[in-house]
């Protein structure tokens, strides 16, 4: 994909942040007016900017985790990600899961418009070898009378806020099968996750599979959860870096324009060594994820690659948003600048799906001849 | 299955005097550390512990979800009435032990830790009033310890919610007014006026801890005309015409205590209630901030024990691919390093409270290295809980969002270490 084509979704992206998530995010409330959050995922929908497994949605093609993932490059959905979440991490988490679903469902006659991706389970591991095989304890699928039955559990799987369905990885005796489940399917208890850190626009929900009785044609071939898990890996760590520059760029206006004995803060050399550290940070983090996407195939390098990313960027980029905040001294900590908002986003982005120390073992894999 | 070859077992084939030396004991560092205290802090710091765990503990995460469906003033009664909050003074005006003749920074440190370590919020709001009430004591003055403090500790001991606060931050003037080189520059609105017989105050002071339910401030204001070398202390009733609180502050974190706005509207402040020596109070700000800072050091440690105690307490629940969390060397690892990280906050700072007079360096070493040290161990316990790290209910999410404030009151952890400096500048190394 070309640095045109890129910018041009880039500028799509920065329409829609001004349009809509900018006014959403506001000042008032912890964060912001998320009763508008259900419009907003439906405009990005209407102008692209999420995919659909449907070839007739605008985002087929070139929405964030669409077509031209597999064609291309995912250059563009990392970009747009980056670019909404400059402006609201949470709006960006939410039409990165609300989209995660698009690749895998393609080819399924009728797909539903969104569909979240139910894979992590408290028991497992990540590791290579719970990725190429599931757990014995991990949700359960059998057939009984031409009909599929869940059975298990699936914690804090994060969707769109109106998420009509799951993909839900399950296991059978050969490995990993995949089936699309109604939200409202009998059986099925959501439970919310409650009070949480960030990331609000999200929701994140535990599902418990009472044998659930799935209709065979919404099973899909089996796969491993590779493909699902880069694509997870390389859209927290654009969302991260997204929200960190946001944070960084914040930071610096206020620097710019806050007087402290007589002086612009901007001139104190402790807030220029913070800024230019996040700074550093933010652009080590775009760079790191534009060579992630250059080199980004369907193998297992590329998943350790990305699970890299998730690692490092959220974790450098979380210190950049703390450093920001920092720069604001206490009215970073109020919640009227936005700034504590963009930390507790970050705390939530480095430790969901994938905590530091598992991803460190994680990457870890192959030097150690885990492969 | 190792057997035989734990401490504990291997201990017993030697002689009685190789016992003795080897202690293979699984007692907790807690316990240990407390019998390094004397007598007196020993059993402070146990009471301390029952206190944090029955009254502040199980309404943590409510006070932090609805600070305003909380009742702050009745939990700061309890405390008055178990003794915690009069501290500064002995029998028979407050209830400090006479150990406090050893290390008069060592209550409140030991305090902070535990209240905190249940609730940084809620403990935060009970030690809040000891900032509020430092300035009457680090005067010197007669009046301030005899007259006003004694009276502020007899109203506690009958039961009455009589909390102070402190008053020196203002919108245009935050960390500089606890620095040097910044206090000479600073914007200072809050200023006072010489009328007969006494003073009339007015401007505005912000993110003031405890504001909203204070009855007594200290508060600093600087003649009219004049900057910061005029500052002087007075010590505010809130019913004082003129005076009211404004805006709630809403904070990220330690929510159980309030950050309000102090609005002064010409508030006549009568003579006697000048706190030391007119054009005292730049020297009065800068050493309860050599008292204060130990204690924000200690808030931060008790912040970092509580998200340490509460990643533990997850890691025996829970289990993966059918063992304890615990049982993991990862795990193992991670928790070894908080605990350690929390031993060296607590080395730091009781040496910090073993000086006779607490003084700047000291005191913003303490409250830097625990800010920043308790910072990392609050966010390595959400790491350790990975998914669940994020929810509430586990209490590591709120333990790292109320740390995270140690890190900017107090004078920003930079304005700290400069004054780490600034006071060992001329100092032989």
């Amino acid at each position: 994909m070309s640095k045109p084509e890129i910018q041009g979704f880039i500028e799509t992206a920065r329409r829609f942040v001004k349009l809509e998530v900018s006014p959403m995010v506001g000042t008032e409330g912890r964060d912001g007016n998320l009763s508008k959050l259900p419009q907003i995922v439906e405009s990005a929908a209407s102008i692209g900017l999420t995919a659909s497994a449907d070839p007739q949605s605008p985002g087929y093609e070139c929405g964030i985790w669409g077509k031209a993932c597999l064609t291309e490059s995912p250059a563009a959905s990392v970009a747009i990600l980056e670019e909404v979440a400059a402006a609201c991490a949470g709006v960006a988490a939410c039409l990165h899961f609300s989209s995660l679903a698009a690749l895998e469902l393609d080819g399924m006659p009728n797909p539903p418009r969104d569909a979240a991706v139910a894979f992590f389970e408290d028991s497992f591991p990540l590791t290579a070898e719970t990725i190429s095989k599931p757990a014995k304890d991990a949700v359960k699928i059998a057939s009984e009378n031409g009909q599929l039955l869940l059975s298990g559990t699936k914690v804090l799987v994060p969707s769109s806020p109106n998420c009509p369905g799951y993909l839900v990885y399950a296991s059978d005796r050969s490995g990993w099968r995949r089936v699309l489940v109604a939200a409202n399917a009998r059986g099925l208890s959501i439970e919310d996750s409650g009070y949480r850190t960030g990331l609000a626009a999200l929701k994140i929900a535990s599902l418990k599979f009472d044998r659930v009785a799935v209709d065979a044609k919404f099973a899909l071939p089996a796969k491993d959860p590779s493909a699902f898990l880069r694509r997870l890996f390389l859209g927290l760590a654009a969302i991260a870096a997204g929200n960190a520059r946001g944070a960084v760029e914040a930071a610096a206006a206020y620097a710019a324009e806050r007087y402290q004995g007589l002086s612009k803060i901007a001139n104190h050399p402790a807030v220029k060594i913070m800024l230019g550290d996040a700074a550093s940070r933010v652009s080590a983090g775009h760079a790191h994820l534009t060579a992630v996407c250059e080199e980004d195939r369907d193998d297992f390098d590329s998943l350790i690659r990305a699970a890299a990313a998730k690692l490092r960027i959220c974790v450098d980029c979380w210190q950049a948003v703390t450093d920001s905040l920092q720069v604001l001294g206490g009215y970073g900590y109020m919640e009227d600048y936005r700034m504590e908002k963009r930390l507790r986003d970050a705390m939530t982005l480095k430790v969901m799906c994938g905590k530091p120390d598992e991803l460190k073992m994680f990457c870890s894999t192959k030097l150690t001849g885990g492969v | 299955m190792v057997t035989g070859l734990k401490p504990a077992e291997a201990s017993a084939r030697l002689g009685i005097v190789g016992r003795l030396l080897y202690d293979t004991e699984a007692r907790s560092i807690w316990d240990r550390d407390t019998e390094l205290l004397p007598w007196g802090f020993r059993r402070k710091r146990r009471l301390y512990r029952q206190f944090a765990a029955k009254e502040i503990a199980p309404y943590a995460l409510i006070a932090d979800k609805d600070p305003h469906g909380f009742d702050a003033k009745a939990l700061f009664v309890k405390s008055g009435l178990a003794g915690f909050q009069t501290e500064f003074l002995t029998w028979p005006f407050g209830t400090a032990t006479l150990s406090v003749l050893s290390s008069l920074l060592m209550p409140t440190i030991l305090k902070a830790e535990e209240f905190c370590s249940a609730c940084g919020g809620l403990g935060l709001m009970l030690l809040a009033h000891e900032l509020g009430i430092a300035p009457l004591f680090v005067s010197g003055t007669f009046s301030g310890i005899f007259k006003w403090q004694r009276k502020i500790y007899s109203e506690i001991l009958k039961g009455e919610p009589a909390i102070a606060a402190f008053a020196i931050t203002e919108p245009g003037a935050g960390s500089d007014v606890e620095e040097t080189e910044g206090a000479a520059k600073a914007a200072i609105n809050c200023k006072a006026r010489k009328v007969p017989g006494g003073w009339r105050i007015s401007g505005r002071k912000v993110f003031i801890s405890d504001g909203a339910v204070a009855k007594w401030v200290t508060l600093f204001a600087a003649q009219e005309g004049q900057g910061i070398e005029s500052w002087t202390c007075f010590l505010i009733d809130k019913s004082m015409p003129g005076f009211s609180a404004g805006r709630n502050e809403r904070k990220m974190g330690q929510r159980g205590a309030d950050a309000s706005e102090l609005i002064l509207e010409d508030v006549f402040v009568p003579d006697d209630r000048v706190i030391g020596n007119v054009g005292s109070g730049w020297a009065i700000c800068r050493n309860v901030l050599n008292y204060s800072r130990g204690p924000v050091g200690a808030i931060a440690l008790g912040i970092a024990r509580g998200a340490f105690e509460s990643a533990v307490k997850f890691c025996k629940e829970n289990r993966l691919a059918n063992k304890p969390l615990m049982e993991y060397q990862d795990v193992q690892l991670a928790l070894a390093d908080m605990l350690m990280k929390l031993s060296a906050m607590r080395a730091t700072l009781w040496r910090a409270a073993s000086y006779r007079f607490p003084f700047q360096a000291a005191a913003a070493i303490a409250k830097v290295f625990c800010g920043d040290t308790a910072w990392q161990v609050c966010n390595q316990a959400m790491d350790l809980l990975g998914n669940h790290g994020y929810l509430h209910t586990n209490r590591v999410e709120k333990a790292a969002r109320d740390v995270r404030l140690n890190l900017i009151y107090e004078g920003t952890n930079q304005i700290n270490r400069l004054a780490i400096f600034e006071s060992q500048l001329g100092a032989e190394f």
